[in-house]
């Protein structure tokens, strides 16, 4: 277990040196001159001034030294500072983070309650009415945009439902119910389509397992029903349902852009927009790159899981 | 991986085949090629409602797109006189705040929609396909190198990504549709990598070698017609996330950009009047979330349709 993890942070290296680079060629694809693009005409014909917002990109110096200057100063934590508000963008990242997380926590945790037992429950009535129902669900769910869900939440409940607030967010400390309900429908939102992903992955995992000899035998023991399924197919289906809660885990932190900006959450994906609004490339630069680490460690994190449910993971 | 190097030699086959056949066994095993392939896939769908509703949506959608200009009854920028009118037989769709038809405008905006997915899928696969047999094929080294950029590609979050491409590139056609295409390579060289791992080492690709066939004739002959199942698959679901990344862009304003028509970026400017009516942003919402099922269902069907060992529950 310990040599797998120690294994699995090596190859964390690659993945880091890829991400950063990635992110510090991204400021340098920015088509003309990017003074002008960033301060306008009248700062770039400025001597002065453009030296200095080229000092401050790192822009100044040759690409290789620009790049391990870059990656130094990651290392020691300074993420650069935004160029409208001069603020530290590490503190912008910190200050933006509780409420992304939050919302990415209460949607797993939704999708995980809708996901898991509708898909076992369509396992284990195969070919039934319900089972026909959930499937349709699952397909409709998968292929409507979260943008679209998201948006027909706001705006029925906008219309319908004026009482109900949808938008914005309270921090949990000042008023721990406006909190957990505006939460709600972004949540929601994100919740219906991994939820629906989950679905099938448990459903598919579960119809799987039931054909095992285990099963039989269990059943043959004359267990109920409900302790076979709960208990012993469950408990082995579980593997590809982590695994794919992993993954959709990852692309929920990296997918809130859209659903933050629709439901005006104050997070990182809303730190990102407003950033490429203004053109701020270091708030831009800085957050992508902690999100695709926070994605690499996440999914890093549910291999380890797996492994901890799965003996036969650790034989590796 | 394999451990073959470049160099020829007798002891090179032994080599491969003895690596070979190990990787078989975990790679994907392919249905072969069949003859009538088509009229085959005709009688598939006919039993398949799922498919035949997925193949008739994505045909209605092309043909929808092709004849745009002839069904759409206004222009996509035309003012009809009528500011946020609600959906009549006049409108069927209703007007926008500018008093355009939103029935015109999701009718010409799929040409903008299915003109950005069809480019970016083809120009992902006509570059990450012969990476991804060339990776297969050669093996050792060469293909190592190239799994291991591909798992660093595939640990960057898509959607956030091209929002950072497209803002750092500006927001145009042209940039959204190479931002999708490079997103994708790799992805469409993993699926075209893994059946080449598993073709190469069948007995006939050597006996090929033996007669002394170049590599660029076995990958074009005995390679090429084995992946094309996977890779159609793909292509299939490839183009549902490449019209919903398109929409996700234009919604934020980062993707088509107005007056040009586009369902991401007419719902995304539906918000702002919601009040008056959820019409505004309902028909581009169904219209995405329409071909998005429809290229899924295809896909998922044409997956069952090669290998119905791996039937997946649709």
């Amino acid at each position: 277990m310990r040599r797998y993890l120690i294994r699995r942070l090596f190859l964390l290296i690659p993945v880091f040196i890829g991400v950063t680079f990635v992110n510090f060629v991204l400021i340098r694809i920015v088509p003309g001159d990017i003074v002008t693009n960033m301060m306008g005409v009248t700062a770039a014909n400025n001597q002065e001034m453009r030296a200095r917002v080229l000092h401050e990109l790192g822009l100044d110096r040759s690409m290789l030294e620009q790049y391990f200057w870059w990656l130094g100063r990651i290392a020691r934590g300074d993420f650069g500072y935004s160029f409208i508000h001069r603020g530290s963008v590490l503190a912008e990242i910190t200050r933006c983070l509780p409420p992304t997380l939050e919302m990415c926590a209460m949607s797993m945790a939704m999708a995980i309650l809708i996901g898991v037992p509708l898909g076992v429950f369509s396992a284990v009535r195969r070919g039934r009415d319900i089972d026909f129902l959930a499937r349709v669900l699952a397909l409709l769910g998968i292929s409507a945009p979260n943008f679209f869900i998201g948006t027909l939440i706001v705006v029925f409940g906008a219309i319908y439902f004026p009482k109900i607030q949808t938008l914005g967010y309270v921090p949990f400390l000042q008023n721990p119910w406006e909190n957990v309900t505006r939460m709600f429908w972004p949540s929601l939102t994100f919740a219906i389509s991994i939820g629906a992903i989950i679905l099938r992955y448990a459903r598919s995992s579960v119809l799987e397992v039931l054909g095992e000899d285990y099963i039989r035998t269990a059943r043959a023991k004359g267990l109920s029903p409900f302790r076979i399924i709960f208990i012993h197919a469950l408990k082995n289906a579980l593997i590809p349902i982590i695994t794919s809660i992993g993954i959709w885990t990852a692309f929920l932190i990296g997918g809130t852009v859209l659903i933050e900006d629709i439901f005006a959450i104050p997070g990182l994906g809303r730190l990102v927009l407003g950033a490429i609004q203004v053109r701020d490339y270091p708030v831009i630069q800085g957050t992508v790159l902690f999100i695709s680490l926070a994605v690499a460690v996440t999914i890093l994190v549910t291999d380890m899981l797996v492994m901890a449910v799965d003996p036969r993971a650790k034989l590796d | 991986m394999t451990n073959t190097t470049g160099d020829g030699g007798a002891g090179k086959y032994a080599l491969e085949a003895a690596s070979g056949y190990s990787q078989a066994a975990t790679a994907v095993e392919l249905p072969r090629a069949e003859p009538s392939g088509f009229g085959r896939f005709v009688r598939h769908t006919k039993r398949d409602p799922a498919t035949l509703t997925g193949l008739t949506i994505v045909c209605a959608l092309a043909a929808i797109a092709v004849l745009a200009p002839l069904v759409a009854p206004y222009g996509a920028n035309e003012n009809v006189g009528e500011m946020l009118a609600p959906p009549t037989f006049r409108h069927l769709f209703g007007t926008n705040v500018q008093g355009r038809d939103l029935f015109s405008r999701v009718i010409l905006g799929s040409r903008n929609s299915l003109g950005v997915a069809f480019p970016s899928v083809f120009i992902a696969i006509i570059i990450g396909l012969p990476i991804g047999m060339l990776a297969g094929f050669v093996g050792g080294r060469f293909d190592s190198a190239f799994m291991r950029l591909f798992d660093i590609l595939f640990a960057l979050p898509t959607i956030l990504l091209a929002i950072a491409l497209v803002a750092y590139l500006g927001p145009s056609t042209r940039n959204l549709v190479l931002t999708i295409a490079i997103l994708y390579i790799p992805r469409v060289a993993m699926v075209a990598r893994a059946p080449t791992l598993s073709v190469k080492t069948r007995e006939y690709v050597y006996a090929s070698r033996m007669f002394g066939a170049r590599p660029t004739w076995i990958l074009r002959k005995h390679i090429l017609p084995n992946i094309a199942a996977p890779v159609l698959v793909e292509a299939s679901l490839l183009l549902s996330t490449a019209l919903l990344t398109e929409a996700s862009l234009s919604f934020l304003g980062l993707g088509i950009q107005p007056p040009e028509p586009s369902w991401g970026a007419d719902l995304g400017k539906g918000r702002e009047f919601m009040e008056l009516g959820a019409y505004q942003v309902l028909f581009p919402g169904i219209m995405i979330m329409l071909a998005v099922l429809g290229f899924n269902l295809l896909g998922d069907g044409l997956r069952d349709f090669f290998d119905p060992r791996i039937r997946k529950s649709v």
